[in-house]
């Protein structure tokens, strides 16, 4: 079978990594990754120097903003931005932490000419250059220029956000037992919390792309509570699912933070008790948690040439 | 066995591999004509100016946003522009915009000079487009403008003694319009290319902002001292210079390459902003 994504003659080999007869499409990862290029570098938050090899005029470049954490109001963060693209070799790079208490928002990644923004938090629209809503908050408009999903409105249909580049955060819906879920996107939004007096509730599931967003908690009941899931990312290193945290459960006081969501590099982490999921590494949206709100993942930037 | 790009017309969306074969550094419009026969089209990286900052009779002027950088394919053309920096003067009240660059169908706006309807505020940088006042311009890739010191690709000027946003090109720094007290001028944003930094002129002690830092220059420092003829903000870091210090209560000039000016002090020259560059590779 041919690989539809070869820009070459069929069969031909593209640069070294690709040499031989016999790889297998789709599980070799070179074919997920821009024109065949080798991934030659990942690089992690707080990292700001970069050796390019001499030669190398021209490097492609895969920037993930830092997620957006959870709320102690068991609302979701929002996932970071991505951007994408060919830049001039350049020595020096911003990689973006996540936001790392209640309500803080990610930081911003770049390399060169390629930028992304961090997640947003819950209420605030926070996010930027395509970091996605929290809870109740809007998307952003990415480096290419694509519109952000809105923010659903409280108390009106589902409460699931807008998709967009970026997905906009969850609301509480018109009727039902589980939150609004966070908007879809290349990154997804938080999802929010949901509160009710004895139902068995769930918060809102963060929304699923490329990076996940946080789930919301579920609040107050003295029924069952289950916190939302993180949104799922996918690992663009592996070519897999970076699944979203599970939502933590149980009765009454005590259970239903919501759960992580998967970033580009890693899977978000499960919400436990009222401690919300950390954002899994690369820009997951941090998960609500009434006591400890999950971290948004760090950024990731990946380097190809 | 390895594919060459140049044989290979499948590669021809990716400029990895290819070569600068031209800097164009003189501003305004000149002719290329000698470009090889064959080539069809060329892949552009184009710099606007920097804005210039400001300068007011009292208090401190903001600092000038630097020149929008944009990059990509375009078929070859005859002709290339590169905009010139904004010039900055003593004249209270007023700053200039950078000039756009334009190769083929690649452009880049300039900085913008400083808000002039609000002192405080530093410019935009420039995007595709001109940035305006405090706020940039969208880039070519589409990213959304910025102001107040927001992050984007163009980020925003700052308001009142607050630094430009980072990005890829960044805004300049707020100045500040007191003229008591200690004051310090906020910096010029970080970024690929660096906006100025915001001047204070205050009968305390004033510390000018410092120019912003680039990746690959840095920005000037600002001039600091009691009285109003301290406090110039530093010049911007450009893409192919550095930023000039700020002396006494004038501003220093941004960097070669798209750097913003820095605001001056209590009537003194606001700096330029640096010159825009184009590079051609095939």
């Amino acid at each position: 079978m041919a690989n539809p994504s070869r820009r070459g003659s069929t069969g031909e080999p593209v640069r070294n990594s690709m040499q031989g007869g016999n790889y297998t499409p789709w599980t070799n990862t070179h074919f997920v990754l821009p024109y065949g290029l080798r991934l030659q570098q990942t690089i992690n938050a707080g990292t700001t120097s970069v050796t390019i090899p001499a030669g190398i005029t021209f490097v492609y470049a895969i920037a993930v903003g830092g997620g957006a954490a959870g709320s102690t109001a068991s609302n979701g963060g929002g996932a970071g931005g991505v951007a994408w693209g060919w830049t001039l070799a350049n020595s020096t790079c911003v990689v973006g932490t996540g936001g790392a208490t209640s309500n803080t928002a990610g930081n911003y990644t770049r390399y060169g000419n390629i930028i992304a923004g961090g997640g947003g938090t819950a209420n605030s629209g926070g996010g930027f250059l395509g970091g996605a809503g929290g809870a109740n908050g809007a998307g952003s408009t990415n480096y290419y220029g694509i519109p952000g999903g809105s923010a659903a409105a409280a108390g009106v249909g589902t409460g699931n956000g807008g998709n967009g580049s970026s997905g906009g955060g969850g609301n509480t819906p018109a009727t039902g037992t589980s939150g609004g879920k966070g908007g879809d996107g290349i990154s997804g939004a938080g999802g929010i919390n949901f509160a009710n007096a004895s139902a068995n509730i769930v918060g809102g599931a963060g929304g699923n792309g490329l990076v996940g967003g946080g789930g919301g908690g579920a609040i107050t009941s003295t029924g069952t509570r289950t916190g939302g899931k993180g949104g799922d990312g996918f690992n663009i290193a592996t070519g897999t699912i970076a699944t979203g945290g599970s939502g933590g459960t149980g009765t009454g006081a005590g259970n239903g933070a919501g759960g992580g969501g998967g970033g580009v590099a890693g899977n978000g982490s499960n919400g436990s008790g009222l401690v919300g999921g950390a954002g899994g590494l690369g820009g997951g949206g941090g998960g609500g948690g009434a006591t400890t709100a999950g971290a948004g993942g760090a950024g990731i930037l990946y380097l190809f040439y | 066995m390895s594919a060459s790009i140049y044989s290979n017309s499948s590669f021809t969306d990716t400029p990895y591999g290819l070569k600068l074969q031209r800097t164009i550094t003189a501003t305004g419009t000149t002719s290329i004509t000698d470009i090889p026969a064959g080539i069809q089209r060329v892949y552009a990286i184009v710099i606007g100016g920097g804005g210039s900052g400001a300068s007011y009779t009292t208090g401190g002027g903001g600092g000038g946003g630097a020149g929008g950088y944009s990059a990509g394919w375009t078929y070859i053309s005859n002709t290339v522009t590169v905009g010139t920096g904004g010039t900055g003067t003593s004249t209270s009240g007023t700053s200039a915009n950078g000039g756009s660059s334009i190769y083929g169908m690649v452009m880049a706006g300039g900085g913008a000079g400083t808000d002039t309807s609000n002192q405080g505020r530093g410019g935009g940088a420039g995007g595709a487009v001109t940035g305006s006042g405090f706020t940039s311009g969208v880039s070519y890739t589409g990213a959304p403008t910025a102001s107040t010191g927001n992050i984007s690709y163009g980020s925003g000027g700052g308001a009142s003694g607050g630094a430009g946003g980072a990005g890829v090109s960044t805004g300049g720094g707020g100045g500040n319009a007191a003229v008591t007290g200690t004051l310090t001028g906020g910096a010029g944003g970080r970024g690929l290319i660096g906006g100025g930094g915001g001047a204070v002129g205050t009968a305390g002690t004033g510390t000018g902002g410092a120019g912003g830092t680039g990746d690959l220059y840095a920005g000037g420092t600002g001039t600091t001292g009691t009285g109003i003829t301290f406090g110039g903000g530093g010049g911007g870091a450009g893409y192919t210079g550095a930023g000039s210090n700020a002396s006494a209560n004038n501003g220093g000039n941004g960097g070669s390459g798209g750097g913003g000016g820095g605001g001056a002090s209590t009537g003194g020259t606001a700096g330029s902003g640096g010159n825009g560059v184009v590079y051609l590779y095939y």
